[in-house]
């Protein structure tokens, strides 16, 4: 079974409540989030082992090339230019798929891993913990996300964490998941950002339903839309300062009595659903 | 000789698009035959490397010249890797920037020295 959390933008505090909920279930957690990952703060695993994460550039002999363009047309990441004088290379589009040297009739494209970041593997408590961290300033983050997603058994159970907003890696990330739990917080820009996060899920055909972080007075302007739209609330995490005590010291909110209740409370809402497979 | 700008609409007394890589339209202007053609912009609507797709487009139509806003460093080193001269828009229109061209009224984009015009 695997659930994932996601936000239209970071700082909801999608975290907070992946990390808590995988914690108080023993569910292992996936941070595929990897341009900054940061449940380990929280979850505090023991990291095993580190696996290279990257992808295969193709290399250009230009001695054997023809400039019969056959790679350049089939590149589906727009990578290579035939500049007419020779192929050119853009390693930083490349998603190394490996098409361009299966389209190659003159054997000239040889193929060299380029390193993008890693994955870590470990343990928490008593269950899996995996995240990918991608190499600063690297822009070709879904490899990574593959390599991270590649570990999970779809028999276990499953946290993972996206990244944040709707692009490529939010869709590379929510490809195989059961249900998605979309965290928000009471903002116009909560809001907007939400509507967006609920559009990926639809197209998806995911399964889906909202928590509402830092709940306070202002909650209308997320229920009003969740009615109107006919979207499920699964629950609620109130805003406090012993809330943001507890994370601003990397502290699971469950070590607080109260919140415990709450997400133990919202971790049974939402696994209904999972079971169920509901969709609202 | 064939000069490419991005272009708001497939008409002649168009608005130039001064994006490179995601402009609408590309007007391909034929000085010889003193007549403008449209293609569309394939590359617009990628996620990313809309500038190489671009220069690609360009490459392929066989233009000599590009004139843009500006070009993205992928996009550049392409147009660097050909003959094609790139140049800096100046004017709202296309025929603004064909005329100002025409008269070495357009900085360059990726020649060496500053403009050509004034020797
Ligand atoms: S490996 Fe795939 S993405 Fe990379 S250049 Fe070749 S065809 Fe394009
Ligand atoms: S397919 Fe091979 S021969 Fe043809 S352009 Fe690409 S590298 Fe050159």
């Amino acid at each position: 079974m695997n659930i994932v959390f996601l936000s239209g933008k970071g700082g909801t505090g999608k975290t907070t409540v992946s990390t808590n909920i995988a914690y108080l279930n023993g569910f292992n957690y996936f941070d595929c989030d990897v341009e900054e990952p940061n449940g380990h703060i929280f979850l505090k695993p023991v990291i095993n082992e580190t696996i290279d994460s990257g992808v295969l550039n193709p290399v250009i002999n230009e001695d054997k090339c023809t400039l019969c363009n056959a790679c350049v047309r089939n590149c589906q990441f727009g990578a290579l230019v035939n500049t007419g004088k020779k192929i050119m290379v853009f390693n930083e589009l490349c998603h190394g798929c490996g098409t361009c040297s299966l389209s190659c009739k003159y054997d000239a494209i040889t193929e060299v891993k380029r390193t993008l970041g890693k994955v870590e593997v470990g343990t928490y408590e008593k269950a899996k913990f995996v995240r990918g961290i991608l190499n600063v300033k690297e822009p070709l983050a879904v490899p990574v996300i593959k390599d991270v997603k590649k570990l999970i058994n779809k028999e276990e159970n499953n946290i993972i964490d996206s990244p944040p907003g709707t692009s490529c890696t939010v869709v590379e990330t929510l490809e195989d998941m059961d249900f998605a739990v979309l965290v928000t917080e009471p903002t116009r820009f909560g809001l907007s950002d939400l509507k967006m996060a609920v559009y990926v899920v639809r197209e998806m055909k995911i399964p889906f339903g909202i928590v509402i972080n830092r709940s306070s007075q202002d909650d209308h302007i997320i229920t009003d839309y969740l009615k109107s739209e006919n979207i499920d609330l699964i629950g609620k995490i109130p805003y406090s300062m012993k809330a943001a005590r507890l994370y601003s010291e990397g502290k699971m909110m469950i070590e607080d009595e109260e919140f415990y209740e709450r997400f133990k409370k919202l971790s049974e809402d939402i696994i209904k659903r999972v079971d169920n497979n509901e969709r609202f | 000789m064939k000069i490419l700008l991005g272009s708001k609409t497939k008409t002649v007394g168009a608005d130039v698009d001064n994006r490179f890589g995601r402009a609408e339209y590309y007007a391909i202007y034929d000085t010889d035959l003193k007549e403008y053609t449209f293609a569309d912009n394939s590359a617009k609507d990628g996620a990313h490397g809309a500038g190489p797709k671009a220069a690609q487009i360009a490459i392929d139509l066989g233009v000599d010249v590009v004139i843009t806003g500006n070009l993205g460093p992928r996009a550049l080193a392409v147009i660097e890797n050909t003959d094609i001269k790139s140049y800096r828009i100046s004017g709202k229109t296309l025929e603004e920037n064909v005329e100002n061209y025409l008269n070495d009224k357009l900085e360059p984009i990726n020649g060496a020295g500053p403009s050509h015009a004034g020797n």
